[in-house]
């Protein structure tokens, strides 16, 4: 017990106070017992009624386990087969308005929307860069493409072989008899005079080109 | 009679006749150590009967002890003491443990009335001279016959920790009954 032993005359007396008696009153401990009693029946018929449930519930569960289980697999079959019969039955009920749906999407022009990049002023105040209007190139025909059925014009040994003259295309007859050297013959332009200017210094080498042209 | 464990494996299942017994067993010695608790008689009366409607349902609830039933009592009765003690201060004299220590007997001898004041002083320095936990720890030890380990897992607090209060309490009761002690 690890007390001092002068302590052991106080565990004495302690010993002694609990020999005293301090027993329950009868009046008090008999109604308390057939209260207690009372409480205790209760208690255990509750008990045993859930116990009983308990006792049906697992019997319940035990016998109809098999059939619960047949019956829950025919139902999710009929189940199946009604949702694909509906699902059919819908399907060709609107079929022309399903292949309408579908030719509205497969021929519908697909638009890209772009958005134009936010115009963003960062030098107000550089100078504007003026571009002029392009030079014209006049393309050249890689290829004169000839209708079909036009027949075909031939100069020289055409006109001698061909017996009908009416169905041949009249060709462009030739400038001044030349044929295709045009040297010399282009004319000469008339020069423009500026107002108030005679041209001094730049005609002088105009000048000398031309009369070398001409010579 | 049936012994401890097989008892109360019987009041687990709600038997009857075990939840019967147990309240003859243990009803009339939770009622003196409520009594030296509360001092009150209808009060410890009523602590009674609230100990053992928790016990009943505990066990209707598939809880409850499963080992040591007496503890178990004693300490849901601590606990209902220490809740009443807080609700209302209640400062009754313990001398109803007193009265009915010499009720029934004869015309007392020199002796016997010297072990009385004696006695009343122990009750008085228990009631005004020590602390809540020092009078609990006194009582389970050395009026209720409980070992440190139970009166540990009763009050909720370590074997070390009741040895101290234990100890502290011993002594002060000794220095206040000093005079009458040499006495002895």
């Amino acid at each position: 017990m690890e007390l001092d032993p002068k302590d052991y005359n106080v565990v004495k007396l302690l010993t002694k106070l609990k020999n005293s008696n301090g027993a329950y009153p009868p009046e008090m401990l008999t109604p308390r017992r057939q209260n207690y009693l009372r409480r205790v029946t209760e208690i255990g018929l509750g008990f045993g009624i859930a116990e009983g449930l308990r006792a049906t519930v697992r019997s319940g569960d035990k016998a109809g386990a098999s059939s619960s289980i047949t019956a829950s697999g025919l139902i999710e079959a009929a189940l199946v087969v009604a949702i694909v019969a509906e699902a059919g039955a819908t399907a060709y009920i609107y079929r022309d308005r399903i292949a309408e749906i579908i030719q509205s999407y497969t021929l519908q022009p697909q638009v890209v929307e772009v958005t134009s990049a936010p115009e963003i002023d960062l030098s107000p105040n550089l100078p504007v860069l003026v571009i002029e209007e392009p030079i014209d190139v006049s393309p050249t025909p890689s290829a004169v493409e000839t209708p079909s059925g036009t027949p075909i014009a031939l100069t020289g040994a055409v006109n001698n072989n061909q017996t009908d003259q009416d169905d041949q295309a009249v060709s462009t007859p030739d400038p001044n008899g030349n044929n295709g050297n045009q040297y010399g013959l282009t004319p000469k332009p008339i020069r423009t005079i500026e107002p108030g200017g005679d041209g001094n210094n730049n005609n002088n080498n105009n000048n000398n080109k031309n009369n070398g042209r001409d010579r | 009679m049936k012994d401890g464990v097989a008892l109360l494996k019987a009041a687990q299942k709600l038997d009857e006749e075990a939840l019967t017994a147990i309240f003859d067993q243990f009803a009339p010695a939770i009622y003196k150590y409520t009594l030296r608790l509360c001092h009150d008689s209808i009060v410890a009366d009523n602590i009674v009967g609230d100990v053992f409607a928790q016990l009943l349902e505990q066990f209707a609830a598939g809880k409850g002890p499963r080992t040591n039933l007496r503890s178990y009592l004693y300490q849901t009765a601590y606990h209902l003491v220490v809740d009443r003690s807080r609700a209302n201060q209640h400062t009754a004299p313990l001398e109803v443990a007193v009265g009915t220590y010499e009720k029934g007997q004869p015309a007392p001898t020199q002796s016997q009335i010297e072990e009385r004041v004696i006695m009343e002083a122990l009750i008085s320095a228990m009631n005004s001279e020590l602390t809540d936990d020092q009078r609990h720890v006194i009582i389970l030890r050395f009026l209720e016959d409980f070992s440190l380990k139970e009166t540990a897992e009763i009050i909720g607090k370590e074997v070390n920790n009741i040895k101290v209060i234990q100890n502290r309490g011993i002594a002060k009761l000794r220095k206040v009954l000093g005079l009458q002690l040499e006495e002895i």
